[in-house]
């Protein structure tokens, strides 16, 4: 039999295709082989981090955790826990607001959560963890599902507990010799223990400012290690915010008048504000404080401005101002201690717990504007009552 | 007549400090380094004023105050605590139910300051 040459072409292109095919399917075998190794490696490296990763779908069902972590954190084995809810299994001992604020970011806002939480190990054990969870979408928006990556911080806040608490003893231990020392200069000076001569008046004086130096450090260390050991309680009320100025720009008004500067409050706004009375106060005399310890000469103006949600408070002063590469450092906790800049000691801490009260009410405090030798405006925004 | 007041304190220097300095103002002071012979002493006295340490031996100040709101007279005792602890601390737990006049942190406080204090709480008192 013959074939015809229409045969053969016809013949030669199935050959191809077949060859073709061969060699799709070869290479889609090696893509195959390429993402399963791939997938090992990835699979390796999630079960050879610190960190806790679990997938779940938008119900929260968990999908994927890694293995080892996972069994390592909660006491779990895996087979507890894919196809169970995370915080069922987990017994999570947490606020219904705190689920609640979850879900929404997560779900609702789309956003991702971060955030601190306390989840039960299979031992009945609290863990203290970091959480992460985020939203994964499709191109269009839909939630495909969640991943979430926990980190165990338990030990990390036993330290940091054990540290505020030795700060709070040393701290109030410090307070009793010091009160002895102020005390006792100033009943001197005041003439309880007889008259004394002028030439020791000045060094007297010079002795009580030095000890009430040390006392407002001890004070500001304090302060410090209540918050970090999450003691710091907040009574939020209501309040005008113009009489608390007022009231405390009258009661610093002596040590700007001591040193020659001009202590104003203006354009005030009689707006109601929510805050805790005490933190808001302690924050007000810091920036007031701060701001007449560091003016040789001039003024210091404080006003309100303002906004749809929040009154912002702001402190200028014609001081020393902070140079560009100080900055960055003037909310630190401990850098201007060690930093060797004079009297900068007090302050740096003062301001990193200011800021720390001013959050926790739901405001805020930042640096407004600074130049060397002209000055430095503060702002302490504060929320506005509904 | 002059005035009673009571100083509860265990610091001695401190309890001196403010020994000094209430004498000087003319009121008679009667002592006592701890808690539990600071309630004895109350309960036998009743000083016009007591004024008192929170962190003592033996018994500390709260324990003092609860047992000193117990009793007759000592429910409506003056009280001014004279600590050097911040009211959020753990020992002060409930502090307000045991109605001090005043509540100062002695290390904010100068002499002077306690002395109007004290003043203002004792001189109205017939």
């Amino acid at each position: 039999m013959k074939l015809t040459d229409k045969r053969v072409l016809e013949l030669e292109k199935s050959h191809r295709a077949m060859i073709n095919l061969l060699d799709d399917f070869e290479e889609e075998k090696k893509k195959r082989e390429t993402l399963t190794r791939d997938l090992e490696k990835f699979k390796l490296a999630l079960d050879n981090i610190s960190d806790q990763v679990v997938i779940a779908d938008a119900k929260g069902i968990m999908l994927y955790a890694n293995k080892t972590v996972m069994e390592k954190i909660t006491g779990y084995k895996i087979e507890d826990a894919i196809g169970k809810k995370a915080g069922v299994l987990w017994k999570t001992p947490m606020p219904k607001e705190y689920y609640k604020k979850f879900w929404h970011t997560i779900k609702t806002e789309k956003k991702s959560f971060v955030g601190e939480i306390k989840n039960k190990r299979k031992n009945g054990e609290v863990y203290t963890a970091t959480l992460n969870v985020s939203p994964v979408l499709d191109k269009d928006g839909k939630l495909l599902f969640f991943i979430g990556i926990e980190r165990d911080i338990t030990k990390e806040k036993e330290i940091d507990r054990a540290k505020s608490e030795f700060l709070a003893i040393a701290s109030h231990e410090l307070r009793t010799p010091l009160t002895a020392i102020d005390g006792l200069i100033s009943m001197i000076l005041d003439g309880e223990y007889g008259a004394i001569t002028e030439n020791i008046r000045q060094p007297l004086k010079d002795t009580s400012s030095s000890s009430e130096r040390l006392i407002h450090l001890v004070n500001d260390l304090l302060s410090l290690s209540r918050m970090q050991a999450g003691k710091m309680k907040y009574a939020l009320s209501c309040f005008n915010i113009d009489e608390v100025i007022k009231n405390t720009v009258h009661l610093l008004q002596p040590l700007s008048i001591q040193k020659g500067l001009d202590l104003t409050a203006t354009k005030l706004d009689s707006s109601i504000v929510s805050g805790d009375l005490d933190k808001v106060k302690e924050i007000l005399n810091n920036l007031i404080g701060n701001a007449i310890n560091f003016t040789d000469k001039g003024s210091i103006i404080v006003s309100t401005k303002v906004d749809k949600n929040m009154v912002e408070i702001s402190i200028t002063d014609t001081g020393i101002g902070i140079a560009k590469e100080d900055i960055s450092k003037l909310f630190g906790q401990f850098q201007q201690l060690g930093s060797g800049q004079g009297n900068l000691g007090s302050t740096g801490l003062g301001l990193n717990i200011s800021k720390e009260m001013a959050r926790k009410m739901g405001g805020d405090l930042w640096l407004e504007k600074t130049e060397v030798g002209v000055g430095s405006t503060f702002v302490f925004a504060i929320p506005k009552s509904n | 007549m002059a005035k009673i007041l009571l100083l509860i304190e265990d610091d001695q220097i401190l309890l001196g400090m403010y020994q000094k300095l209430l004498s000087n103002h003319g009121y008679t002071i009667h002592t006592a380094m701890d808690g539990e012979d600071g309630l004895k002493k109350a309960l036998q006295e009743h000083p016009d004023l007591i004024l008192l340490d929170i962190r003592m031996p033996k018994m500390d100040g709260m324990t003092m105050l609860k047992y000193l709101r117990a009793d007759k007279w000592g429910k409506d005792a003056k009280v001014i605590i004279l600590t050097n602890l911040d009211p959020t601390d753990q020992i002060l737990h409930g502090v307000i139910n045991t109605n001090p006049t005043y509540y100062m942190i002695k290390s904010n406080t100068k002499p002077e300051q306690v002395l109007e204090r004290i003043k203002e709480v004792v001189d109205v008192i017939k």
